[in-house]
Parts: structure tokens; C-alpha cells; sequence
């Protein structure tokens, strides 16, 4: 798979090089219209030429596909958290612990909306949260408290796994009550008129 | 690829989809799992329809040996090492009995808990 990474890396290196040299030539004039234009014109009328380039852009597609899914299955294999039993390896999403701190903060009524991210790297367990608050709040109290509800789930969770866990907290907004007001009348339709009965059925 | 076993009277072939069934049987009968998650990568033979696109994989080693790979998705509240070891011992039981096969490793991918 190394080397599959290795030639697809190289394929659209030279591939970009070339494009970018074309456009180069495009700017610099030393590609003119007109010779594009014959080029296109011997290609579209040659069948031979046609089934050629048709190969080739089929061959591009595939090579693209291929590099794509290499790369993004490296990406999916990191974003993990995992440990080995006696029957074999277990690998915990890192979706499926951001599923949780979804869970966990639905269940405070002050956090208004929440992003979570959790990230893995060699001092342990991070979670990000960003929330958006509603007023009326103490943020330390609330903080604090949102902060041991989800470090005390997570070892819960994960409850074998000594990995330090630790819960950042960024308040991004404070919804203030004019704010929701405002959010109210813009999502309450309009009062409508009642319905005049028999309203058209003159002749 | 099948698990091929001789017998007197000739040989008996068990299909890796049979083994994927058991499997995800085995799995679901643990509380606190809630289903076979599905994977989403996107293989170049998945795309063209060249192999089966499957939530467990089954792979075999060169002496016979089974490999198992599940997705679980997880209920909220259940301790994800435990169910995972649980389920581990479940297929692993399952298989035995059933296809009198131990699997070497069965390893476990925790994709999502049970949404809201």
C-alpha cells in the first residue's frame, strides 16, 4: 500500500505539473489558441486518439479514487483509541465518543448548542467543547460542573483504559434575553387574518 | 472463501457469509449493542462491484484460522470495554459451537453510540 501511495502521490505531482505548465504557456503566449484548437480538432477526429484519451481519463479517475481512499483510511485508522484483550484488538471511534459528550451535554439546560471534538495524541484523552450559553448562568459553576460530568462519563465508558482525560471548554456565546426575544418573533409567523366565510363563491 | 472441513463422506463448505450471520447473531444477543454499524469506506472493487460490500469482515488466514472484524454501534451508559470483551466471547463461543471453528482474533471497531 506504501508504494500504491507512492506512485498515486507521484501521478498527481506530474499531473499537476503538467497542467500547471500548460496554463503557464497559456499566459505566457507561448501556447496559442489556435494550436490548442488543432490539437482538440486531430484528436476529436481520430477514433484511435479519442479511445486513447478516453483510457487515459478513465485511468486518471481510478488512480484518484484509489490515492483518495488510501489517504482518508490513514486519516480513519488514527482517529481512533484502542487496546488489545485476550481475543483481540478493540478500536473506539472518536465519533463515537464525541456521540457521548452529545448525550452528556443535552442533559444540561443551560448549554443552549455544543460542538464537540475529541482528539488523541500522547498526553491522552482531549476533549474541545465549544458551547454556546443561555444568561443567567455562573460559567465557572457550570464549566466546572460540565467539565466532571464528562471526564466521570468517559472513565465510565472506557472504564480499563488508563488514558488521562482532559475536558477543555471554550464558551463561544451567551445568549442574552433580548436575543431570544428577537429569535422568537423571527420564528412566530404572522398573525393571518381570519378567513372571511364564503369568501368568493359570488357569481 | 469458504471454511472447508473433511468429513468420512466428503467435504462440508461453510460460506464466510455464514460465519459474517453467526457473528452478528452472537454480537447482538450482548446488552448494551446496538447494531452492526456500517462502514463507510469507499474500496476501488466495492465501487466496481467486484467484492460485497459487508459491515463484519471475514478474512482467512493461509492454516485455516479466522479473522474477524465487527462494528458495533453501543447503547448509551454500558462500559464499552466490557461489551466489547463480552461480545469477543459471545462470537468466539458461537463459532466454536456452531462451526467448531475459534477464531484468532475477533477485533472489535466502536463506530458510534446510539444516537439521540
Amino acid at each position: 500500500m506504501r508504494l500504491f501511495t507512492l506512485f498515486g502521490l507521484l501521478f498527481n505531482t506530474i499531473f499537476f505539473i503538467l497542467l500547471a505548465g500548460i496554463i503557464a504557456g497559456f499566459a505566457l503566449n507561448w501556447i496559442t489558441p489556435l494550436m490548442i484548437f488543432n490539437t482538440v480538432t486531430q484528436i476529436h477526429q481520430d477514433p484511435n486518439s479519442r479511445l486513447i484519451l478516453g483510457l487515459i481519463s478513465a485511468l486518471i479517475i481510478l488512480i484518484s479514487i484509489s490515492f483518495a481512499q488510501s489517504v482518508l483510511g490513514k486519516m480513519q485508522r488514527e482517529k481512533n483509541i484502542a487496546f488489545q484483550t485476550p481475543s483481540g484488538q478493540v478500536s473506539i471511534a472518536l465519533s463515537a465518543v464525541e456521540d457521548l459528550i452529545r448525550r452528556l451535554a443535552l442533559q444540561v439546560p443551560e448549554v443552549k448548542s455544543f460542538r464537540p471534538d475529541v482528539v488523541v495524541n500522547k498526553k491522552g484523552i482531549i476533549v474541545n467543547l465549544r458551547i454556546d450559553l443561555r444568561t443567567e448562568t455562573s460559567i465557572t459553576e457550570l464549566t466546572e460542573r460540565l467539565q466532571e460530568l464528562i471526564k466521570n462519563k468517559i472513565q465510565a465508558l472506557l472504564r480499563g483504559i488508563d488514558e488521562p482525560i482532559s475536558v477543555r471548554i471554550h464558551v463561544a456565546k451567551i445568549i442574552t434575553h433580548e436575543e431570544k426575544e428577537r429569535a422568537k418573533q423571527k420564528t412566530e409567523p404572522e398573525t393571518k387574518e381570519p378567513p372571511i366565510p364564503f369568501y368568493g363563491y359570488g357569481r | 472463501m469458504d471454511v472447508d472441513s473433511k468429513t468420512d463422506l466428503g467435504t462440508v463448505k461453510i460460506h464466510q457469509k455464514v460465519i459474517a450471520s453467526i457473528a452478528t447473531i452472537a454480537a447482538l444477543e450482548i446488552e448494551g449493542v446496538k447494531e452492526i454499524a456500517r462502514v463507510a469506506d469507499f474500496d476501488i472493487c466495492k465501487f466496481l462491484g467486484l467484492k460485497n460490500s459487508k459491515s463484519i469482515k471475514v478474512e482467512f488466514s493461509k492454516n485455516g484460522q479466522i479473522n474477524l472484524e465487527i462494528p458495533l454501534v453501543v447503547r448509551y451508559g454500558y462500559n464499552i470495554p466490557e461489551i466489547s470483551e463480552s461480545v469477543q466471547e459471545s462470537v468466539r463461543g458461537a463459532l466454536e459451537k456452531m462451526v467448531d471453528k475459534s477464531p484468532r482474533y475477533i477485533t472489535i471497531n466502536i463506530q458510534g453510540i446510539e444516537k439521540v
